[in-house]
């Protein structure tokens, strides 16, 4: 969930919301007067957005990277969110920056993953370029279907069908052919225009689940419950999963291949299926069960 | 090159696994346009050898009956796949799963090598590639054009290479912007476009008649011509989706 450090009530609360990600913005929740109040808050923010377990990620603002980066890469922050990104110069120029900054503040070099928004068309079709322009870690390209690019194509973002489905699948299949997990999202109507609405969340967590999609972001605190709920894996789905591979393993004795199990198939795709439903179910639990662990010592600790 | 093959014929091509007992006669019931043996995951791991070692007896008696018949190898053991197929009367070697021209220049290679070995006319083994992974489908022209032997493109199982969910959506992007991708390569470099969106409702589904005459049906209308049929029962719906209306 994005939190704007330069509000308290917001700031100061976030930790107890239960987000597996907060990430402190400096770009659009943030009004140009208040960017250089908002970069000194940075630092104590981490701490204050990291009590219950989250990664915190920062996002910084396109036409300001020199001067924000050296507010927002400190330890404890995980990944930086790039916005527009356009070129791979754009990332080269960051990365060069966060790795400098690395060095002198005792940071791991290398360790901050670095998260390139695709908002425009050209960042679309540059994007085999840019994912391949730094040695860093990148993270998906989740971006590839918001506000601005809604503005560079000129369409409707609220609208009934699907606008972003070119730059989105594109910029997807690139992240994949290069071994970066892409977050790339499924259509889900929304003609309210509103962002704070739980039963949006809800649809949009169960179309993403559907599509393997494990993340997403929010802009609401009414968002993230849904969402944790809604993307992690479902004990039915854990049941089912454990049962296939007994199956599976129990044909591959027999020397079969395929077999039937209450009416479904089961063969090699839906072993290696189940198998992956239980590694997302583990990895879910291990952040859960973190999460747990850090917000029980804060409660205890502001008791 | 043999004989020009009209492509549009091949709307159903029926797997087969090549250890099963009955392949020398599988074809005989429901008339598949295009039989595929198959050495990939239909085949147990146990039964991999005994079925290569069968394959050349096979691979005859199908060609003696007219039936055309292609082979699918199997992408992390395909070079003795290849030398398991190549025996005269095969039609073409099914690729599941290409990730570079390389790859597919190589498999050109061994398929003539083994053409001269076996006697079989030099340059007539189709390839048919049927893509899968990312790193394919970014590069679906490059490797389409790797082989002249190339006689068809298609879309294979993606559902998990491409993470596209325990149950591929209607409205998930990425499964229609593949399906579009291959069959824009296909149509530009004039090679038989191959798949369908199927949808099968759940993870491990059926693919019941109705469902595969719908796959089949919405796969036409995307501009395909033909899909694989992973159970025979397939075969009636599929030839009925894809003819022309």
């Amino acid at each position: 969930m994005f939190v704007t450090p330069t509000n308290p009530r917001f700031i100061d609360k976030a930790w107890t919301r239960g987000g597996d990600v907060y990430i402190l913005d400096i770009e659009d929740s943030i009004a140009p007067a208040e960017k250089e109040r908002c970069r000194t808050l940075i630092r104590e923010s981490i701490q204050k957005a990291n009590k219950g377990g989250a990664s915190i990620y920062v996002r910084i603002n396109k036409p300001f990277v020199d001067a924000d980066l050296p507010y927002a890469v400190w330890p404890g922050v995980d990944r930086i969110m790039l916005p527009k990104t356009e070129s791979a110069d754009d990332l080269r120029h960051a990365h060069d920056i966060i790795t400098r900054l690395e060095k002198e503040r005792g940071i791991p070099v290398g360790s901050i993953e670095l998260y390139p928004m695709i908002e425009s068309t050209l960042g679309a079709v540059n994007i085999h370029e840019l994912l391949t322009a730094v040695p860093r870690k990148l993270s998906s390209m989740g971006g590839a279907g918001g506000y601005d690019m809604a503005m560079n194509l000129g369409i409707e973002m609220f609208a009934s069908f699907d606008q972003y489905a070119w730059p989105v699948a594109y910029v997807a299949l690139a992240a994949l052919s290069l071994d970066i997990e892409a977050t790339g999202g499924v259509f889900v109507p929304n003609t309210s225009g509103r962002v704070d609405q739980g039963d949006q969340a809800a649809k949009q967590a169960a179309a993403l689940h559907a599509a393997g999609v494990h993340h997403s972001g929010a802009l609401h605190p009414n968002f993230i419950q849904p969402l944790v709920q809604g993307l992690s894996a479902t004990a039915d789905e854990v049941a089912w999963a454990h049962k296939v591979i007994a199956e599976f393993d129990k044909l591959t004795d027999a020397g079969e291949s395929v077999g039937m199990l209450d009416g479904k198939v089961v063969d090699k795709y839906e072993y290696d299926s189940a198998l992956r439903t239980l590694e997302w179910a583990a990895a879910c639990a291990a952040k859960d069960a973190y999460k747990a662990r850090a917000m029980s010592r804060a409660q205890q600790a502001s008791a | 090159m043999a004989e020009t093959v009209a492509l549009n014929n091949r709307r159903s091509w029926m797997i087969v696994p090549a250890h099963d007992p009955a392949a020398g006669t599988c074809h005989e019931k429901t008339k598949p346009d295009v039989v595929v043996l198959d050495l990939e995951y239909s085949v147990p791991p146990k039964a991999k050898e005994s079925a290569r070692a069968g394959l050349g007896a096979l691979v005859k008696k199908l060609g003696d009956s007219q039936v055309e018949v292609f082979v699918r190898i199997d992408r992390a053991t395909r070079w003795a796949d290849v030398r398991a197929a190549m025996h005269r009367g095969i039609k073409g070697i099914v690729f599941s799963g290409p990730d570079a021209p390389e790859e597919v220049a190589e498999l050109d290679e061994l398929i003539t090598a083994m053409e001269r070995e076996r006697g079989i006319d030099v340059g007539a083994t189709e390839l048919v590639l049927m893509l899968e992974s990312a790193k394919g489908f970014w590069s679906a022209d490059a490797i389409t054009q790797a082989s002249p032997r190339v006689s068809a493109l298609g879309v294979g199982r993606i559902d998990l290479t491409m993470r596209l969910g325990p149950v591929p959506q209607d409205e998930f992007r990425l499964g229609r912007f593949l399906m579009t991708r291959a069959l824009v390569a296909a149509r530009m470099l004039d090679k038989q476009p191959l798949g369908a969106l199927w949808r099968p409702g759940s993870r491990g589904g059926v693919a019941n008649v109705a469902a595969t005459i719908k796959a089949a049906t919405e796969a036409r209308l995307m501009g395909f011509t033909g899909c694989v049929c992973a159970t025979p029962e397939q075969v009636a719906p599929v030839n009925e989706g894809f003819a022309l209306a």
